[in-house]
């Protein structure tokens, strides 16, 4: 359906197409006003950009999903093998751990770092002078590379790195083998996806505190309404369309988090943490088994759009008719 | 009075300097260089590039062609440049990868898919080594030559050995009371990254090239043939057990699951540990800028010094791609490689033997403590390169680390072996 624009929208806007008006004050309404002066745009406009899309993105994964049922290589000629990749990775304890990984990480990432995220955003959305600076500290992190972060906190994390150092200083144990212990590497992973990602959804949530109006708090704690019902009864449904984003956002980027795990730990200790994304990696580039690791960047796949999908449908606004 | 016109007689000497150097060069026809691309792994230690090296001697021994070199990565990363570029049809006319099978940069894949030109009958192919046929060749076709031919080991601090009153031992037990001897003096005999799987790997290649390969040289076509097993074979049984015995030796440093590359070099620049386990080309280079004598000595797994065997191999070879249009300039710089000069270059920056194997205690006295099982022939391959996927190697050393976590036994290690065996 073509976008439309709303009358009272257009009103105040100048050089709207129902703004013009008269030297003597008075508007001029034009004759055509209504569908085809508010229309702004024609489906087909689109198309060119859609076919783009199309082309480069799914028409090229779905080619790519097609080696998952060969035994390709990557060099020579190659057998359709039905879905014998698909029945061998069921098997695989490497894949089935790193599936596991994945939810893991993914899944606390996504509730740690939007209650950090949120809770920052309401501790710098008003009254705090210096919150413009705090800002941008939490969220200088997110614009840097996040493999030079990664190899940043591999050295924090070495065996006689600053970490350790300062714990022994402090008294505690400080020879803890963060990265090459299987019990400690997947949480340092954790912590840097955190650290450095701490910002984003803090800039959602604070664009979506900016549109809560400052009265209807005042209002209610006139009315003796308490901090935290302020909160759960204004604040939150009147955010929601930001949760919904950054919950999004953070889940997606949680499952298929990579860099950080090549850097840091590179899967190990034996496969402790391994994810999907890395594993795919590893078979498909170190491996050269492109049949499987197409395969597994299928399920990859699958599951992310999956859980996006739960994840917009319980965030989905219900206001909306 | 004659008068000068400025734009004619700058037009009439532009014309007459044109005509000139038209003159000079129908006299003399100058033929620009015919263009060879080459890609190869950037170098591991920094410096100039040894494939670099040999490009730019070639180019200086002759002008109708011209090399082009680039280097596209570290090993890892070059074998996934190359595959990219198989796929793309965009190979350079000749570049470097591995003898035999068994990782994404091995030769064999990439001439059974019909992408390298034979070289058969050329000088560069009669250079190869004989041990080396079946890791170059397909059928009656040479596909590749080497570049050099070294040997493996421990590379040991030979000076610091001696300072504390040490030496290296010629079978397992002298190992493990070296190991407790260097422990004593507050140092670890050896210095492992063991958080990295190729370092652990090529440790265990140094175990099994007598352990396995010494008594039955031909253990992986037997286990092509389905006839052994990792999991149940003693002897590599035998190699991971010794791995799990000389840790809980204190033969390598502390946490060695957590150890790196960076690790390795701190301890032996420190002098916090005797040896490591790195290409053996690395003495050379480590004796220059240590000041101190390094040595690649064999690793002694065996209980007698008789069963000692000593890995012995090429690194890497230069193929040429099939679709090349340089046919005749790939062969050219094949066959200068091959020869003592492409050699000389390669070495000069490598520090390894020759692809005759010629060992020179001047040229390489790093090697002078194995020198005597290359000229006894007491020599394995490096068995990875018969593999054939390159998960078996990184299970290998995967595996390792998991033995210093306590992740896996020995029979689960090799069992995952077995399974990545197709």
């Amino acid at each position: 359906m073509a976008p439309r624009v709303r009358e009272d929208e257009n009103r105040s806007e100048p050089g709207g197409p129902l703004s013009s008006v008269k030297s003597n004050g008075k508007k001029k309404v034009s004759k055509n006003t209504g569908k085809k002066l508010v229309q702004f745009g024609s489906w087909w406009w689109a198309l060119p950009g859609l076919a783009v899309v199309l082309a480069v993105h799914y028409i090229a994964t779905g080619y790519g999903a097609a080696y998952a049922f060969t035994n390709f290589t990557g060099l020579g000629d190659f057998q359709w093998i039905g879905l014998d990749n698909f029945a061998r990775l069921t098997q695989d304890p490497e894949v089935l751990g790193s599936i596991s990984n994945t939810f893991v990480l993914g899944i606390l990432y996504f509730l740690v770092v939007n209650i950090l995220g949120l809770g920052f955003a309401l501790a710098l959305n008003r009254t705090l002078k210096t919150r413009y600076l705090l800002r941008v500290v939490l969220f200088l992190p997110v614009v840097l590379s996040s493999l030079a972060v990664s190899y940043i906190w591999k050295f924090i994390f070495e065996p006689t790195g600053p970490l350790n150092n300062i714990l022994a200083s402090l008294g505690l144990p400080g020879d803890t083998l963060w990265l090459a212990d299987s019990k400690t590497a997947l949480w340092t992973v954790l912590t840097v996806m955190i650290w450095q990602h701490i910002g984003i959804p803090m800039v959602i949530f604070l664009a979506g505190l900016a549109l809560v109006p400052q009265e209807l708090e005042e209002a209610a704690a006139i009315d003796g309404a308490s901090a935290f019902s302020r909160f759960r009864l204004i604040t939150l449904p009147l955010i929601q369309p930001a949760i919904a984003i950054s919950t999004t956002l953070s889940l997606v980027s949680g499952l298929r988090v990579f860099d950080q795990v090549r850097a840091l730990t590179g899967g190990g200790p034996y496969g402790a943490s391994e994810t999907l994304s890395s594993v795919v990696y590893k078979y498909t580039f170190e491996y050269s088994d492109y049949g499987y690791g197409a395969s597994l960047a299928t399920v990859f796949a699958i599951v992310l759009a999956a859980a996006a999908a739960i994840q917009l449908f319980i965030t989905r606004d219900r206001s909306a008719k | 009075m004659i008068k000068f016109n400025g734009k004619r007689v700058i037009s009439a000497a532009a014309a007459a300097a044109l005509a000139a150097s038209s003159i000079v060069a129908l006299g003399t026809p100058a033929q620009a260089a015919e263009t060879i691309t080459f890609w190869g792994a950037t170098a591991a230690q920094g410096g100039k590039n040894q494939f670099q090296n040999v490009a730019d001697a070639f180019n200086a021994s002759q002008t109708k062609y011209k090399v082009e070199f680039q280097a596209k990565g570290a090993a890892g990363d070059y074998g996934t440049a190359l595959s990219a570029a198989a796929q793309a049809n965009a190979l350079p006319d000749v570049f470097m990868v591995q003898p035999g099978i068994g990782s994404t940069l091995s030769l064999l894949p990439f001439a059974r898919a019909g992408q390298l030109a034979t070289i058969t009958g050329s000088a560069a192919a009669k250079a190869n080594p004989a041990s080396e046929k079946l890791l170059l060749s397909v059928g009656k076709n040479y596909y590749g030559t080497v570049f050099d031919m070294s040997p493996g080991g421990a590379v040991v601090n030979t000076s610091l050995l001696k300072k504390d009153g040490l030496s290296w031992p010629t079978t397992y037990s002298g190992l493990l009371s070296l190991c407790s001897a260097a422990k004593a003096k507050g140092k670890s005999l050896f210095t492992i990254a063991g958080s990295n799987s190729s370092n652990n790997g090529l440790m265990a290649l140094n175990m099994i090239a007598t352990n396995v390969y010494g008594a039955d040289p031909s253990w992986n076509l037997k286990r092509e043939q389905g006839k052994v097993k990792f999991a149940t074979s003693a002897s590599w049984k035998r190699t991971l057990n010794q791995v799990v015995e000389m840790n809980k030796a204190g033969c390598f440093q502390d946490a060695p699951q957590a150890g790196s590359f960076g690790t390795i070099n701190g301890n032996i620049s420190s002098g916090k540990s005797y040896a490591a386990f790195v290409p053996g080309g690395i003495a050379l280079t480590w004796s220059k800028q240590y000041n101190s004598t390094f040595h690649v000595y064999p690793m002694p797994v065996a209980d007698k010094a008789s069963s000692q065997r000593v890995m012995y191999g090429s690194s890497y070879a230069a193929v040429i791609n099939k679709k090349t249009k340089q046919l005749a300039g790939a062969r050219a710089f094949l066959n200068f490689i091959a020869s003592s000069k492409g050699q000389n270059a390669y070495q000069s920056i490598t520090g390894g033997l020759p692809n005759n194997g010629d060992f020179d205690a001047v040229k390489t006295p790093h090697f002078s403590k194995v020198a005597e099982f290359l000229v006894g022939k007491k020599t394995t391959p490096p068995a990875n390169n018969s593999f054939p996927q390159a998960q078996t190697y990184v299970k290998m050393g995967e595996g390792i680390q998991a033995l210093f976590t306590g992740q896996a036994t020995v029979d689960q290690v090799l069992s995952s072996m077995d399974s990545t065996w197709r």
